[in-house]
């Protein structure tokens, strides 16, 4: 479905991605996950071509990322984002259906559509004539599921899509993302630090690092045989980051 | 063959030829005279306003259609509208136009002859002198001028303790004061630059003792002063004549011949008298004009009322219709200059420029390249409104959060969807800003067109300097000022109908 080759990106002196090679298989949610600045977010941003590559070769169903195909890439991939990135001048029901808009749909076949996305997200239909200032920050990440959801994209992208959420929210838009996943067999990449998130969400876990794979696999195969030291104490950190909270939950 | 055949069409077409150019002739040249308006100039002086006036009653009595465009500006802006062929003819003199205008002429011009022969390459001719002159000179109180038995600017010389205020123009033109001291041998104790009027008030009181005057100005009567004979032929002949396009003479003979027959009829007194009846006892120039020729002046003056709808017509047309082409202009500019950062920088850097150049300069500029009128100042306040709109556009557009930016590239939206549905609609509140500032800036600045007869509230303001009458500044200035407040409130208005918060999302 993705196919990265030995991709590579700088920003001047920093290498963010150092020759990544990487193949996302239809219907299955992929995590990439690693501490901040690992390079997990421009590896998402190069699949959009919204950061250009320096090196390497980046196709999409056999169509390269590049000017003359990017766009209808982007048409056919979902893509969501840490706090939303709603236009705040226009509704709920606007942001969703902007690209069906673009598309020519009529304005039956777009209140259809956003009806089922509304079941589907758990989103309250009454709340579609809000603007994003006046909705909730789970309600925000709903919507922006919505409008990545929109068209039925092949590919979902999501980038830290529930980082900016308070617990509680976030427990709940977890359980509905899994449902909606694996309901609609999407190919989907979830860009996230947090390794219990991705073990919830994604088949299989791949750890970055320095702009490297340091490992891919299903968190129990980590966990078995971590491929490096630095494997065995992200892991370590994470879960004593996780019973902290649990302790401090109890 | 072909020759002669030739030969023998020939008387034929001369002759059709003829005929044609007689009809021409014969039907163009009545209706010229009868539909043509000629059009009178005057500077921004009550003295020059009447010479409009009995210019125009004068072609009017002739049978000749004249409009009387008023208070243009200085003799740089009439000279030029003239040369334009904005208008036919205005009052000059003889000083301004060898001393001022024609100052950069090779050989001396020291006789009405040679001034005409002068003109003529520009297609302006003159006619013989009105018959006064209004010259430089020195003014006294009357009493303290029969107190020392001063009658010439000669008689100055042994009274040191004299204290001057001189206008400050006069203080540093070459045939000013440095001139005239030279000349005349004057080495007085105390002499300042001031302002001409309050120089009037400060001889007045007693602070000072002489001031330079003009020699038909009505102060000198309203002021009860005596004006010093030049005796050394020190300051240059200001004669008063009419400077007109040469063409006139061939479009409308019987008004050449009109204003020619004014020459030599006006005497100093009685030119004096004229300015004192519009700036001592408040008549019309018309009127002032009228009772020196004895024809009656039927025209009543203009209500406030009207006068007010007129001056907020002619200010809505230029302000409305600057503003409107700067907007249309403005955005797209600010688009690509958003787009392009290095045509950004050019262009930013010239609406920078162009908002920098004092306001009059650049009316004045416009004259050369758009005549006198509507067209220039729209032109001149068009420049002016473009960098608050450009520099706003651009500002909007350049200050989108990334992160909407990239959701909008995400989605696969082509540019154009871009622009319309997300880039423009989150810039529309600082673009909006930037209509308001150059639609109230506009306002404001428009007041100066009138000095280039584009009429609106300078109009008002700008008689109303002249004339020392501030219900008249004032009919001007609070009609600008309450436009300008109320552009100011129907953007902001326009601002909260638009009512979504750009930062509402964090």
């Amino acid at each position: 479905m993705l196919r990265l080759r030995n991709v590579e990106k700088r920003f001047g002196d920093v290498v963010a991605v150092a020759g990544i090679d990487l193949d996302v298989p239809p219907a299955r949610t992929l995590a990439l996950i690693g501490a901040s600045g690992c390079g997990k977010s421009t590896l998402l941003r190069l699949m959009l071509g919204l950061d250009r590559a320096d090196g390497g070769e980046i196709d999409f169903d056999g169509l390269p990322v590049d000017d003359e195909h990017v766009e209808a890439i982007r048409q056919r991939v979902g893509y969501v984002i840490q706090e939303g990135g709603l236009f705040p001048h226009l509704d709920a029901a606007a942001n969703i259906g902007l690209l069906a808009r673009h598309m020519r749909w009529s304005a039956g076949r777009q209140r259809e559509r956003i009806a089922e996305l509304c079941a589907l997200t758990h989103f309250p239909e009454d709340a579609l004539v809000r603007r994003p200032g006046q909705l909730s920050g789970g309600q925000r990440q709903r919507v922006a599921l919505m409008r990545a959801l929109m068209l039925d994209p092949s590919v979902v992208l999501l980038d830290e899509p529930l980082g900016a959420l308070d617990p509680l929210i976030r427990f709940e838009l977890q359980t509905d993302l899994a449902e909606i996943f694996a309901r609609l067999e999407k190919t989907v990449v979830l860009v996230t630090h947090d390794l219990g998130e991705a073990d919830f969400l994604a088949h299989e876990l791949v750890l970055l690092r320095d702009g490297r794979i340091e490992q891919r696999g299903d968190l129990a195969a980590l966990r078995r045989a971590p491929a490096s030291e630095f494997v065995a104490r992200f892991l370590r950190a994470q879960r004593q980051a996780a019973d902290d909270r649990t302790e401090m939950g109890a | 063959m072909h020759g002669s055949s030739r030969t023998s069409h020939e008387p034929l077409a001369l002759a059709a030829f003829a005929l044609a150019l007689s009809c021409f002739a014969f039907t163009s040249a009545p209706r010229a005279n009868a539909d043509e308006t000629f059009t009178i100039g005057s500077k921004n002086f009550t003295e020059s306003v009447v010479l409009g006036e009995l210019g125009r009653f004068a072609g009017e009595r002739a049978g000749v259609d004249v409009a009387h465009r008023r208070e243009l500006g200085g003799s740089r802006i009439l000279f030029e509208a003239l040369r334009q062929g904005e208008i036919d003819v205005y009052p000059e003199y003889t000083g301004t136009l060898i001393h001022e205008l024609l100052a950069g002429h090779t050989t001396a011009i020291d006789s009405l002859d040679a001034l005409g022969r002068a003109l003529a390459p520009m297609g302006l001719a003159v006619m013989p002198p009105l018959g006064f002159e209004n010259t430089y000179a020195i003014g006294l109180r009357k009493e303290q001028a029969q107190e020392l038995s001063l009658r010439r600017i000669s008689d100055l010389r042994p009274h040191t303790s004299l204290r001057y205020g001189f206008s400050n123009e006069f203080m540093d033109r070459e045939d000013g004061w440095p001139g005239l001291a030279a000349r005349y041998g004057l080495r007085p104790d105390w002499v300042r630059g001031m302002d001409h009027d309050l120089a009037y008030r400060a001889l007045e009181s007693g602070e000072i003792d002489a001031v330079d005057l003009y020699s038909t100005d009505a102060d000198i009567a309203y002021y009860d002063l005596a004006t010093l004979e030049d005796d050394l032929r020190y300051f240059p002949e200001y004669k008063a004549l009419y400077l007109y396009r040469d063409d006139l003479a061939e479009r409308s003979p019987t008004f050449v011949a009109a204003l020619r027959a004014l020459s030599g009829t006006i005497s100093e007194g009685e030119m004096v008298a004229m300015n004192a009846r519009v700036k001592l006892e408040r008549m019309s120039e018309a009127a002032a004009a009228g009772i020196f020729l004895g024809v009656a002046t039927d025209e009543a003056a203009d209500s406030f009322v009207d006068r007010l709808r007129r001056t907020t017509a002619e200010h809505l047309a230029l302000v409305g219709a600057s503003l409107l082409a700067a907007i249309a202009v403005a955005i797209p500019l600010g688009i690509a200059s958003a787009k392009r950062p290095r045509l950004g920088a050019f262009v930013l850097g010239t609406t920078g420029v162009l908002q920098t150049l004092p306001s009059l300069a650049l009316f004045v500029f416009m004259i050369p390249l758009f005549g006198i009128g509507w067209a220039p100042a729209v032109v001149a306040l068009f420049l002016y409104s473009l960098l608050p709109v450009v520099r706003n556009t651009h500002a909007g557009l350049t200050g989108i959060d990334p992160a909407l930016r990239d959701s909008a590239l995400a989605l696969g939206l082509p540019a154009r969807q871009r622009l319309l549905w997300i880039e423009l609609p989150l810039a529309s509140h600082s673009i909006l800003a930037g209509i308001k500032t150059a639609a109230v800036i506009n306002v404001g600045t428009a007041t100066l067109a009138a000095l280039i007869g584009a009429g609106g509230y300078g109009q008002p303001i700008l008689t109303g300097i002249r004339l020392d009458d501030t219900a008249l500044i004032l009919e001007g200035a609070v009609p600008a000022a309450v436009l300008a407040l109320a552009a100011q409130g129907v953007f902001a208005a326009l601002e909260r109908w638009l009512g979504f918060e750009v930062t509402s999302n964090s």
